[in-house]
């Protein structure tokens, strides 16, 4: 056997490397442009402590393996639960909002991807300590405006929020976009399908001012599986793609697992995915 | 602006005839003959959708990939591969059922532990097995598996069938049903995105002409 690096991860080479690390500059500097601070968080963690991030689906997906000690280890397989942590240990005391972003790889064992993906690159961003409509917005702007700096036009992100009403058996078919299950297609168009005075709306306005509501659809049918989300979801998508190229909402609840209660909001782009080394 | 090419996978095979006579009820005519040509692809200009022939289970792959925005393709695939893409719409022809068939006429709660079963549904055969309690060993076959029971590979089988005259013919009797099928219209997550009104107005149509 010759010694091909494993399936779902890649080697990058000066070129790549170059392309690939132009384009992440341009992200982050179009971050910082919006006052948001890098952080490092470690590969490897306690299982049990970001078992607190992981839905059922992404337990099945994450690469664990036994140290020297015996404790269970979890290989990062995402950014926004070692960041929670991070806060509630180390940044309590810190002004509010926080704002961090970070840029580096998770691994998820191979899922159903047509093309093996195992690790992947992600940069996103995190703010931390705002409720309300303003920080959804923002994240979203900030999303919009790295996407921009990149270089594309044609992108749209998709926003709906988790609703509490639907009952188990709905939440799963719209998980599993099983429309026939469910017995429609969820809705999908402007601010017109909100239910009427929804905080989504004010996050329109907001976009709308600031003149990036042509981005933007709202669609009721976008769930995550992702255990910690509390209110505002959203994807982003290339519209010539078959895949999403990034994601994220706000989750309420999970730096408080860590023992800081806590709002955040923040998303995450898979820059491997983008395919950054190949420049674009 | 010219409006963009949909295009749809279907599976190939004895669902592709009712496939195309359904897209022609709602105004579709294509360029090529897909069940004479031997061309893989065929266009109607017009309307702007392309269709790509391939194998039944290549359907979900092609439509997960975005080398096709929709696809036409049996429930008992979708349930077998659980591929993440959007289930639109049941087309209601195509049916079929996924059975548990074996030698001799028992029950359900007859069956022993650690049974051989041969099957091309590895999937669902584990599950239904698992959630009665039962561990098994699993044959996987291609095809022609009812001989699996005869020549002595497998105790039982789990395969499709939509009249039960192949299980009769070869001795086997049916167990149990472990789920119905029937032909889906799937569709890539960002293709219902970036052509949802036109994709949900394909659907409804299809909706129209599918009617039991």
């Amino acid at each position: 056997m010759r010694n091909f690096t494993p399936f779902g991860v890649r080697d990058f080479t000066p070129t790549e490397t170059n392309k690939f690390k132009k384009n992440v500059r341009k992200i982050e500097s179009e971050f910082e442009k919006w006052d948001y601070q890098q952080i490092i968080t470690p590969t490897i963690e306690y299982y049990k402590t970001l078992e607190k991030g992981m839905g059922p689906q992404l337990k099945k997906r994450v690469e664990t393996f036994k140290n020297s000690n015996g404790d269970v280890m979890v290989i990062r397989p995402d950014h926004t639960t070692p960041i929670a942590r991070l806060v509630a240990n180390r940044m309590k005391e810190e002004e509010k909002p926080i704002r961090l972003y970070y840029n580096g790889p998770i691994v998820r064992s191979p899922g159903q991807e047509v093309v093996t993906e195992m690790e992947s690159f992600q940069a996103g961003i995190e703010c931390i300590g705002l409720e309300g409509p303003e920080a959804d917005a923002e994240v979203i702007m900030v999303c919009i405006s790295a996407l921009l700096k990149l270089g594309y036009t044609s992108f749209g992100i998709d926003i709906g929020y988790i609703q509490k009403n639907l009952t188990k058996k709905n939440q799963d078919l719209l998980i599993k976009q099983d429309y026939v299950g469910l017995g429609y297609i969820p809705k999908r168009g402007g601010v017109d399908i909100l239910p009427s005075n929804h905080a989504l709306m004010d996050v329109y306005k907001i976009l709308k001012k600031n003149k990036m509501d042509q981005y933007i659809t709202f669609n009721m049918g976008i769930t995550r599986e992702l255990g910690y989300y509390t209110g505002i979801i959203f994807e982003c998508y290339l519209s010539e793609k078959g895949f999403l190229i990034g994601s994220g909402g706000r989750y309420d609840n999970l730096i408080q697992d860590f023992g800081y209660p806590c709002p955040a909001v923040g998303f995450a782009l898979n820059l491997s995915r983008l395919q950054l080394y190949r420049g674009i | 602006m010219t409006t963009q090419m949909l295009t749809i996978a279907v599976s190939k095979g004895y669902m592709l005839e009712k496939t195309i006579l359904l897209f022609n009820d709602i105004g579709l005519s294509f360029d090529v003959d897909l069940q004479t040509s031997r061309k893989l692809f065929s266009t109607d200009h017009i309307n702007r959708v392309r269709l790509l022939q391939v194998r039944p289970w290549d359907v979900p792959v092609y439509v997960q990939g975005g080398a096709a925005d929709l696809g036409i393709v049996g429930k008992d695939v979708l349930l077998e591969k659980d591929p993440p893409i959007a289930e639109l719409l049941d087309l209601k022809f195509g049916r079929c059922d996924l059975v548990l068939a074996g030698m001799e006429q028992i029950e359900p709660n007859q069956l022993a532990q650690n049974l051989t079963v041969a099957t091309k549904y590895p999937r669902s055969t584990v599950n239904y097995f698992q959630d009665r309690g039962l561990k098994i060993e699993l044959i996987n076959l291609y095809g022609a598996i009812e001989l699996a029971p005869m020549t002595g590979l497998a105790d039982v089988i789990c395969d499709l069938t939509a009249t039960g005259k192949t299980l009769k013919e070869n001795n086997l009797k049916i167990i149990d049903t472990i789920f119905r099928s029937s032909a889906r219209l799937v569709a890539n997550p960002v293709s219902l995105k970036v052509h949802y009104d036109r994709i949900c107005a394909f659907s409804e149509n299809l909706a129209k002409c599918c009617k039991e």
